[in-house]
């Protein structure tokens, strides 16, 4: 019965196989660089369909986005950007096709070379009804795999061939990094420069910054924070390894006596101490900001030690210590702001 | 359904000889025919009302009545008016037109659109086709329908057309970016890319709601809108088709029946990105309040394993039942999508259209961005960062009250794979065997330490 006997998988194999290669043919057959992209498209899209008919979804799902979205978005980009006569309709000539048709034989040479060398390839399966064929569905095999996990290797017996199986983590990291870096390049590359854009009306014009006074007291203050945060900002990150060595008295007395000034440093977990060195750098960061006439540096001021209080809050120490902190973060603050806001010329007034 | 199918023909046709056995071709090709003729209804149909809406909604925004006499009382024939005058329409082809890549675009753009409709589920398991990546697999076809619109840009031979060709493929490129960051975290917080699976996850209360699952999630659902409205080429971000500038864009040229599959694309997307976000976001095709999965089955009629309607996960049988509730389903789904496509027009007949170089400062100043912010908090969520600092729990539970979805299987697997001396599986020679153990299935520990004998 001839309904029975024919084979649907086999036949959309070959649709979808003399789709691509027509299609392929016609990208290399047409003179017109637009209809060529569409081809490709289409070529590329059959191309996936093969690769659903597999079964691997994953891959097909690749193909369209990668080759048949990203690739001719831009190729398309790209002919309709330099769409000029010549190359509208291209003139093949003998030379070229001679070349083309040389290098189109030889890869064509390689795959069928290739294809013939794989032994389970040479005979038909007879076992065809029993391919677990829905496992390919599944792409988990495929990102365990690009996690640094090769679940198709578990039963890899050699110990040192093992340690050689633990997936493509490494070469996925370098991969995302270079492109990361091209990304960031062509970013660079395509940005307006600094100079015409200046040039531009509506751009903010800053305040003239000549005569602009700076209130001693206030510069000595700002001074003195940075100091003082940067000072303890050290501290902190300082605290996780001489931990130990303050408890076994090992710089002598008067150290530790130092050392236990600011309380309960013992019991707190190291990553607060991480967190509030962080914020004590913030805050020297934020003072650097005031220094050089910008508002929002004030706002972060009070801002930070708010945070650093939770942190502590968090972090399981003493109430007492925390009200302190916040007292001694946010009073020169305060402070800061009053003197910034008073005076004949006030300096809140000429800041940005 | 293909065995269904197949049941039936041996039913009706069993007395010529003719034997259909379950795997028969002949019932693949009439489900597949099933399939296909049921979502292009859902394009053409939806189509249909959703243009008489957006009329309505438009007449309505401006303080005016919309259509009002072809067909009744609300005017809900009028896009069958319209789709008469179509196809009455002259189709002209310009003089300088690549003819056959004009001819040939609005039949590019619109199976892009339909495409997208083969993997998304409309109820439990009721998807044409359910892909394994079938997010992955939306993304990546909702990304071609730009094509159709650059060809038709190009084919045209018309500057107007060439000028909005460009728009939108400058827009689409660049919102693929934000979108894919976006989908990416409801996968990461179900940890599957199989819309069914996101779905049933939800299932449950409202409150299960992968938009209720934390602020991030919540905030990244407006960044996904806003995206979505841009990839689809709507109103504010309409530049290709800007009619105050360029005619009408790509399809100044076009005219009757070519022109309205133009449209049918453009609404058959709007339906497609807000039923993506509705099984994402607002819980796919469960309700708000879980009512077949509370209704007890009927005496005398088939229920589930737990004694109520809805399907369990893992049932494959059919049951009338179940059936309903999966109507029930399709149902919630379809009202969850034609809300955003509402919302959509909303927009549109609300917002002046942004210039070219707004788009792309949205895009890539402020959609960019947030989406990268939301994502990495979604992460945090999703990993208990920074709580796990200080007290590292069980893990079975985070700090939000969340039950983790779902312990990735690398996790699982590592020590297995890494740390043990070779806890060999059976095949001593087989390097280019299948490649599956048990993996796939969510069983990772299942290897078995059987023959321990060395590799040559």
């Amino acid at each position: 019965m001839i309904l029975a006997d024919i084979n649907v998988h086999s036949c959309l194999f070959l649709l979808f196989a003399l789709l691509a290669c027509g299609l392929a043919i016609a990208v290399a057959a047409t003179s017109n660089v637009v209809r060529m992209a569409f081809y490709l498209t289409l070529c590329l899209g059959a191309t996936s369909g093969l690769f659903f008919l597999a079964g691997s979804e994953f891959v097909g799902s690749m193909q369209l986005m990668i080759y048949v979205g990203g690739t001719l978005v831009l190729l398309i980009f790209g002919v309709m950007l330099t769409a000029q006569s010549r190359f509208i309709s291209m003139q093949t000539h003998a030379g070229e096709w001679v070349l083309g048709l040389m290098v189109g034989a030889s890869l064509l040479a390689l795959l069928v070379v290739a294809s013939r060398g794989v032994e389970d390839w040479q005979q038909k399966r007879t076992d065809a009804a029993s391919i677990p064929l829905l496992d390919a569905h599944d792409s988990t095999a495929l990102g365990l795999g690009f996690s640094g996990l090769r679940v198709d290797q578990l039963d890899q017996q050699d110990p040192v061939l093992r340690a050689g199986m633990s997936g493509y983590l490494l070469p996925f990291v370098i991969v995302s990094m270079h492109l990361l870096v091209v990304l960031i390049g062509a970013s660079y590359m395509a940005r307006t420069k600094r100079m015409s854009t200046s040039r531009l009306p509506d751009r903010p014009i800053a305040a003239p910054r000549t005569d602009r006074r700076r209130n001693v007291f206030v510069a000595g203050l700002l001074v003195i924070g940075m100091v003082i945060n940067l000072v303890a900002a050290i501290k902190m990150f300082a605290i996780i390894p001489l931990r130990p060595m303050i408890a076994e008295n090992k710089f002598g007395e008067a150290v530790t006596k130092l050392w236990h000034l600011v309380p309960p440093l013992d019991t707190a977990p190291q990553w607060a101490f991480i967190f509030l060195g962080l914020l004590f750098l913030a805050n020297v960061l934020l003072l650097v900001v005031v220094w050089n006439w910008q508002k929002w540096g004030a706002i972060g001021l009070v801002i930070v030690p708010l945070i650093q209080a939770w942190v502590m809050s968090q972090g399981g120490f003493r109430t007492e210590d925390i009200v302190g902190n916040l007292a001694i973060g946010l009073l020169p603050v305060i402070l800061i702001i009053v003197l910034l806001c008073t005076g004949k010329r006030p300096m809140w007034s000429q800041m940005e | 359904m293909a065995q269904f199918f197949n049941h039936v023909l041996n039913w009706l046709l069993g007395w010529t000889g003719l034997a259909f056995t379950d795997g028969s071709w002949s019932g693949y090709i009439l489900a597949a025919g099933v399939h296909i003729f049921l979502l292009i209804n859902v394009v053409a149909v939806g189509a249909l009302i959703f243009i008489w809406m957006e009329r309505k909604i438009a007449g309505r925004i401006q303080d005016r009545l919309g259509p009002t006499r072809v067909g009744g009382k609300f005017g809900w024939l009028q896009t069958l008016a319209d789709g008469v005058k179509l196809v009455a329409k002259e189709d002209v082809t310009p003089k300088d037109a690549d003819r056959l890549l004009f001819k040939l675009a609005p039949y590019v753009s619109f199976a892009a659109s339909f495409t997208g409709y083969m993997a998304l589920p409309f109820a439990f398991g009721w998807a044409a086709q359910e892909v394994n990546v079938a997010v992955f697999f939306i993304v990546a076809v909702l990304g071609l329908e730009v094509f159709g619109v650059i060809l038709a840009g190009y084919a045209s031979g018309s500057k107007w057309s060439l000028f909005g060709g460009m728009r939108e493929a400058a827009q689409v490129v660049s919102y693929e970016v934000p979108i894919g960051l976006c989908i990416v975290v409801p996968v990461l917080v179900v940890g599957s890319m199989n819309l069914v699976t996101i779905g049933e996850a939800q299932a449950g209360l409202f409150t299960n709601w992968l938009i209720l699952h934390d602020p991030f999630t919540f905030l990244i659902f407006w960044v996904y809108f806003t995206c979505a409205i841009a990839s689809v080429n709507r109103a504010p971000f309409d530049l290709a088709e800007a009619e105050s500038e360029l005619v009408a864009g790509f399809h100044t040229e076009y005219s009757g029946l070519r022109w309205s599959f133009f449209f049918m694309a453009e609404y058959g997307s709007m339906f497609l990105v807000s039923g993506l976000a509705a099984v994402l976001f607002f819980g796919g095709w469960n309700g708000p309040i879980p009512i077949f999965h509370m209704l007890p089955a009927v005496p005398g009629l088939d229920g589930s394993p737990s004694g109520h309607w809805a399907y369990e996960q893992d049932e494959t049988s059919w049951r009338i039942l179940g059936f309903l509730a999966n109507v029930g389903g399709v149902h919630n789904l379809i009202f969850k999508a034609a809300v955003g496509v509402t919302v959509m027009m909303w927009i549109r007949w609300t917002l002046p259209r942004l210039r070219i170089d707004q788009v792309m400062t949205t895009c890539l100043k402020y959609c960019v961005p947030l989406a990268a912010i939301f994502f990495i908090g979604a992460l945090c969520v999703k990993m208990d960062f920074p709580f796990n600092l200080w007290s590292p729990h069980d893990h079975a539970k985070d700090t939000w009250g969340h039950t983790f979805a779902e312990v990735r299987e690398s996790w699982v697997l590592a020590p297995n794979a890494v740390g043990e001396a070779p806890a060999a599986k059976t095949a001593p020679a087989a390097p280019a065997k299948p490649a599956h153990p048990a993996t796939a299935k969510g069983e990772p520990v299942a290897l078995t330490p059987a023959s321990k004998e060395p590799q040559p």
